[in-house]
């Protein structure tokens, strides 16, 4: 590990310069072997492109196969389709979005570092998590999955005639990578802070990626567990999870679940985080309650480790452990109130303006509060026997996931655009696509929690009669959205060669981020950064 | 709740006992989002026109004493009200979670296969994807499947419980309405998952008795047991007497046993289940582990058969003959 601190190198110009880590170098290798952070960022910012696009393109097969009641694809291809769309969305996608790009890029910036803790574990990751993706293409390849993301056993581990073996293998590899890059930056927060950046002087993205890091490296080998566990029963005939030996198949949906409901908040923390600095910058404000948001972040990554049972309120799980974590489900909420409360007081007595990253932050508050509140509905008991596996659920975690963890994303990539490529994006463009997004997203799914009060079942390719109307609707919605994702993809890469230049600090922001120039240099800085009075603000 | 309401909130009929009960939570929850999200939304696009830029307002910072009683006043209501809605959906789950004790419930097995529901009533009517109730009494319906987990919901009835291999499940209601409903799998399980649907036919008792006197079932449930305890010659070794090498079974279902290797079990149906299919995990004290595994040998609907015929042996009495 070298000296990670910003040194003094002298007051260069720092508008726009060649002097930046993009002409670095220009040839492939430059790129594939690179130990730079930022350019870490922008593999991972493409790879995760190509597997979202995989994602959407099943996600638009399955709306498409229920505009009709008898499903316009054959079962088989359905259930393949919802099976990919939710494996890449959630392994490919959404846990390793925001930390592995904006994370990768930001972190060391923040605090004023010139890496992270170890660049060559960081480029790794890049290439764990590629080869992860490698063999989700090879499941599709061979045939497809049909286990549904969530491989409830027996039916993954016995049952299924598909490429078991390829999404099992993707899930495992990920996660070490998910491991590696938690590992990372938790050791990067920890040893590489600029002197006197104290732990509540921390801009609180960086608190965010901390805590999601910690659930990270806490969760995921679970998960790996369980994965193993499942893959041994499937090719060696162990009967872990196999009734018909002697094993448990609930088992299985625990250890699924004590990783995957905290990848809930590994999923989302991130996008909190981004809010926390995207609200204040346009609101031109300090954030409201700094301290509250920070502990607020601890709080969730620690009690999301024991609500898992929440998913099991309808199997064989006692009635006594459902109240318990029922129970524990309403406490991890309160710390995700306290958050949104805190961003609408930071528009009191500020200066607001609305440029595309705060009207996704505004996006985000909206749907994420829908999503939260419908989240409460799942995790009160008497509720959840009725909505348990229904379309509600879809709707709800879609409201977290694509309302909050994708619009968080965008905000972030549009935010910290300049200072990530030197270059402007579009505004107007950029304005028209939020709302776009917005309005498709909630013909999309809002009509889906209707859908799953009147106990449309999940996962069906086929359906009564009486749903056809909502499913429609939602479908329709699903094209407005599609074209809501199109949008940035194209005017950012527009943007990439006519945006016009950057200035060091656009959006006159905190932060040691913007002292720096737009793109940064190979070494971050070319002064050590000054520590603002009123860092937060 | 008003009757009507449950419709505008776009939830099926309210056709069972526990149907108003879940929709006042769930309607409860509806009525308290909606006031929620407008609050926070008017307050954020109130708070955000006020204060956009350019506007002549005062935008002296807040004095922290002041904003640590704010967050105060936000953190204590939050948490009272999840605690009225634990509380509350925490008690109607219960309810819906516990089976009668009294009352003569009517018992029916269900046996989840890919892609069908088998019912068993115990006067050994059977039936595929039908589940013929009559209203106004107790239906406790024991769960279990053949193969992957499958779940049993009734959505007019706001049931729903997981139906697992290796092992039963319970669930119950009491059908308030006469009706033809939908009996939905919700648990994933496979290439016909969506297909794996049927109805639930609520009937008034009157007609729900001549129903069943057109059904001629053969056997009841339990003779039905009867007869696969006398083909597998259970009575080898079960029958009592001096010589007897293995446990007597007449009024063994309900009353607790020593194992070996220390401790008591309640003999339940797992207990039989398990003890017919890995009979020398939770040996009874006292014997030999020399019973076979009949594993293989029955299918689980044939199993619920047999224990509904080991439920009905009582000491001096001779259940139904095979």
């Amino acid at each position: 590990m070298s000296n990670a601190t910003a040194t003094d190198l002298g007051s260069a110009e720092r508008v726009y310069s060649a002097d930046n880590y993009l002409h670095a170098g220009y040839g492939l290798r430059s790129w594939l072997l690179t130990m730079d952070h930022k350019r870490v960022a922008w593999l991972y910012l493409v790879s995760l492109t190509v597997l979202f696009a995989v994602g959407a393109i099943s996600a638009a097969l399955i709306r498409f196969d229920l505009l009709s009641p008898s499903g316009l694809l054959d079962a088989s291809a359905y259930n393949r389709a919802f099976t990919v769309h939710g494996i890449v969305m959630v392994f490919f996608f959404l846990v390793p979005s925001i930390p592995t790009t904006f994370g990768n890029f930001l972190l060391p910036l923040m605090i004023g570092a010139r890496d992270v803790a170890f660049p060559r574990i960081n480029l790794f990751s890049w290439y764990l998590y590629s080869i992860g993706g490698i063999f989700v293409l090879a499941a599709l390849l061979s045939g497809g999955v049909d286990t549904g993301w969530t491989f409830y056993t027996p039916y993954s581990s016995v049952y299924s005639n598909s490429a078991v073996v390829f999404a099992v293998l993707a899930v495992f590899t990920v996660g070490f990578s998910s491991i590696l890059t938690g590992l990372n930056f938790m050791v990067t927060v920890h040893k590489l802070r600029a002197p006197g950046l104290t732990w509540f002087r921390l801009p609180l993205f960086v608190w965010a990626i901390y805590g999601t890091s910690f659930v990270q490296v806490l969760g995921t080998p679970v998960l790996g567990l369980a994965m193993l566990l499942l893959f041994l029963d499937r090719f060696l005939g162990l009967a872990v999870f196999n009734p018909e030996l002697g094993g448990d198949p609930v088992l299985f949906q625990h250890l699924f679940w004590f990783y995957s409901h905290p990848a809930v908040y590994i999923m989302i923390l991130p996008s909190m985080g981004v809010m926390s600095m995207v609200i204040p910058a346009y609101a031109h404000n300090r954030i409201f309650g700094y301290k509250f948001i920070a502990m607020s972040t601890l709080a969730i990554a620690f009690i999301g480790f024991l609500v898992w049972g929440h998913h099991l309120f309808v199997t064989s799980q006692s009635v006594y452990a459902g109240i318990a974590f029922s129970l524990l489900s309403f406490l991890v909420s309160v710390p995700s109130a306290v958050k949104v409360f805190n961003w609408t007081a930071t528009l009191y007595k500020g200066q607001v303006t609305y440029e595309a990253p705060m009207l996704y932050a505004f996006t985000f508050i909206g749907l994420f509060l829908i999503g939260g509140l419908t989240g409460l509905f799942l995790a009160t008991l008497s509720a959840d026997i009725q909505l348990h596996a229904t379309y509600f659920v879809i709707a709800h975690f879609h409201y977290i996931m694509v309302g909050g963890a994708v619009s968080g994303f965008l905000a972030a990539a549009h935010f910290w655009w300049p200072k990530m490529t030197g270059r402007m994006y579009p505004e107007i463009w950029a304005r028209f696509a939020a709302v776009l997004l917005f309005v498709g997203f909630n013909i999309t799914f809002f009509p889906q929690f209707m859908l799953g009060l009147a106990g449309m079942p999940r996962r069906y390719a086929t359906y009564p009669v009486e749903f056809q109307p909502l499913n429609i609707l939602s479908s329709a919605g699903a094209v407005v959205l599609g074209v809501g994702y199109l949008l940035p993809l194209a005017y950012l890469v527009w943007s990439l060669r006519y945006g016009p230049k950057a200035p060091e600090n656009p959006w006159a922001a905190k932060g040691f981020e913007w002292q720096t120039s737009s793109p940064p240099p190979l070494h971050n800085f070319y002064r050590r950064p000054v520590l603002e009075a009123d860092v937060h603000g | 709740m008003s009757s009507m309401a449950h419709q505008f909130f776009y939830l099926p009929e309210q056709a069972s006992t526990i149907a108003a009960q879940a929709d006042a939570v769930l309607i409860g929850w509806i009525v308290l989002s909606v006031a929620v999200t407008l609050a926070i939304v008017g307050a954020m696009l109130f708070l955000g026109i006020r204060y956009r830029r350019g506007a002549r307002v005062d935008t002296t910072p807040v004095d922290e004493s002041l904003a640590n009683r704010i967050e105060v006043s936000w953190i204590i209501p939050t948490a009272v009200v999840f605690v009225v809605f634990f509380f509350w959906g925490g008690y109607v789950y219960y309810k819906a979670y516990t089976p009668p004790t009294g009352g003569d419930p009517l018992a029916i097995n269900v046996v989840g296969k890919q892609w069908m529901w088998k019912i068993q009533h115990s006067n050994g009517v059977l039936e595929i994807n039908e589940l013929h109730v009559p209203v106004g009494r107790k239906v406790v319906v024991t769960t279990t499947s053949e193969d992957v987990v499958h779940s049993f919901a009734v959505p007019a009835f706001r049931v729903k419980r997981d139906v697992i291999p290796g092992t039963y499940t319970q669930l119950w209601f009491e059908a308030s309405r006469p009706g033809t409903y939908h009996l939905f799998c919700t648990q994933y399980c496979g290439l016909d998952h969506s297909r794996m649907r049927g109805h639930v036919i609520a009937m008034r008792p009157a007609d729900y008795a001549a129903w069943l006197a057109h059904q001629h079932p053969q056997r009841s449930l339990a003779e039905q047991g009867a007869a696969l305890y006398e083909a597998y010659g259970c009575a080898a070794c079960h029958a009592p007497g001096a010589h007897a090498r293995a446990p007597a079974l007449a009024g063994l279902y309900g009353t607790r046993v020593r194992v070996k290797g220390g401790g008591e079990l309640r003999v339940d149906r797992d207990y039989l289940r398990r003890a017919i299919l890995e009979p020398h995990q939770d040996l009874v004290a006292g014997f030999q582990p020399i019973m076979p595994s009949y594993k293989g040998q029955m299918d689980e609907s044939q199993i619920l058969a047999l224990i509904a015929y080991l439920q009905d042996l009582k000491p001096g009495r001779r259940g139904p003959s095979p």
